[in-house]
């Protein structure tokens, strides 16, 4: 198997492939990141339980979603450990989407506001 | 530990793999390109649900009408059980057959608890007259939910496969690519999940 492997290994190309490196740190990199998971979601249900302005819940809510969120990709999916060109296939539909989302919010608010479809006329 | 599982364990690059994504393979670049479609889709479900909540002043406060504190154990519960998924990960890497087993299966069960979680709270909200048919509210509840539901019962399935085949002596070659990227589906079920608690059950 080592063989076979050395044989295929794309030698020349750029270091880095450590998704297969020494699994020590990793494991406790697992750990560390459930406990931050753990204390992050405690932290979301008690702050959904506070008397304050939505808009400040909202935005602190949304935040500890997305660090979650970016844990468990860099992580748990190993992208912290992938190459660049991955994190880049991973990332860049996101602001594409984003872009999409907004103006299909401009759009819906409009017609929830009543605002009329110039190409309905 | 078998023997073949013990020879076939190598931290190398695996055979077949793309230089454009180093030592990803192209299986794995495979289920990367799906989670990202499958993301847009739930974006879709996420956008529309944000989208009918600001258009409506009447929209009732989901800590009013759900079960925060049996969700967050739900919840609770799928992030542990990402913690099993990377340490059967790890056992596979480490080529521990049954060791690998034990966890994914672990995990499995993780996502069977989840399950039966969403039915009970389904059949307690439907009790309570939160049904599909009465509002935004419920439909984009029911629809989101129940979609990400399916991603569940699929994750169990998929790892159960799995763990089947590790048990068989299979799926531990190539640095447990196999096992790596059925991972990687399992994860994206626990980080659409963070998303959905948030969005859908907490923000006031």
């Amino acid at each position: 198997m080592t063989e076979h492997a050395a044989v295929h290994s794309p030698a020349g190309h750029d270091p880095a492939p450590e998704s297969h490196a020494p699994h020590a740190d990793h494991r406790r990199d697992y750990f560390r990141i459930f406990w931050v998971l753990l204390v992050l979601t405690i932290l979301e249900v008690g702050f959904s339980y506070l008397k304050m302005d939505k808009r400040i819940i909202s935005a602190v809510m949304v935040a500890l979603a997305l660090s979650k969120a970016s844990f468990v990709g860099l992580y748990y999916m190993h992208l912290k450990y992938e190459k660049r060109s991955l994190l880049w296939l991973a990332f860049t539909p996101l602001p594409l989407a984003g872009f999409y989302a907004v103006f299909l919010m401009l759009d819906a608010f409009n017609l929830l506001r009543g605002v009329p479809v110039p190409w309905a006329h | 530990m078998s023997a073949r599982s013990e020879a076939t364990y190598t931290a190398v690059t695996p055979p077949d793999t793309d230089p454009t994504f180093g030592a990803a393979t192209t299986g794995k670049v495979g289920m990367w390109i799906f989670l990202i479609t499958d993301a847009m889709t739930f974006g879709g479900l996420l956008l529309a649900y944000g989208i009918l909540r600001s258009g409506n002043k009447e929209w009732p406060a989901p800590t009013s009408v759900l079960g925060i504190p049996f969700t967050a154990v739900m919840t609770f519960v799928l992030i542990v059980s990402s913690l099993t998924m990377v340490l059967g990960l790890d056992e596979a890497k480490r080529g521990n057959r049954l060791g690998t087993v034990k966890w994914l299966v672990a995990t499995a069960g993780g996502g069977i608890f989840f399950l039966c979680g969403q039915v009970y709270e389904y059949r307690h909200l439907i009790h309570e007259g939160f049904t599909l048919p009465s509002g935004n509210f419920p439909a984009t509840f029911y629809v989101i939910t129940s979609f990400h539901g399916a991603h569940v019962f699929t994750g169990v399935c998929y790892l159960l496969i799995t763990a089947f085949g590790v048990w068989r002596g299979r799926h531990l070659e190539n640095g447990a690519n196999f096992v790596e990227i059925t991972g990687l589906f399992w994860h994206f079920v626990d980080l659409v999940w963070i998303l959905v608690f948030t969005l859908v059950y907490l923000i006031p």
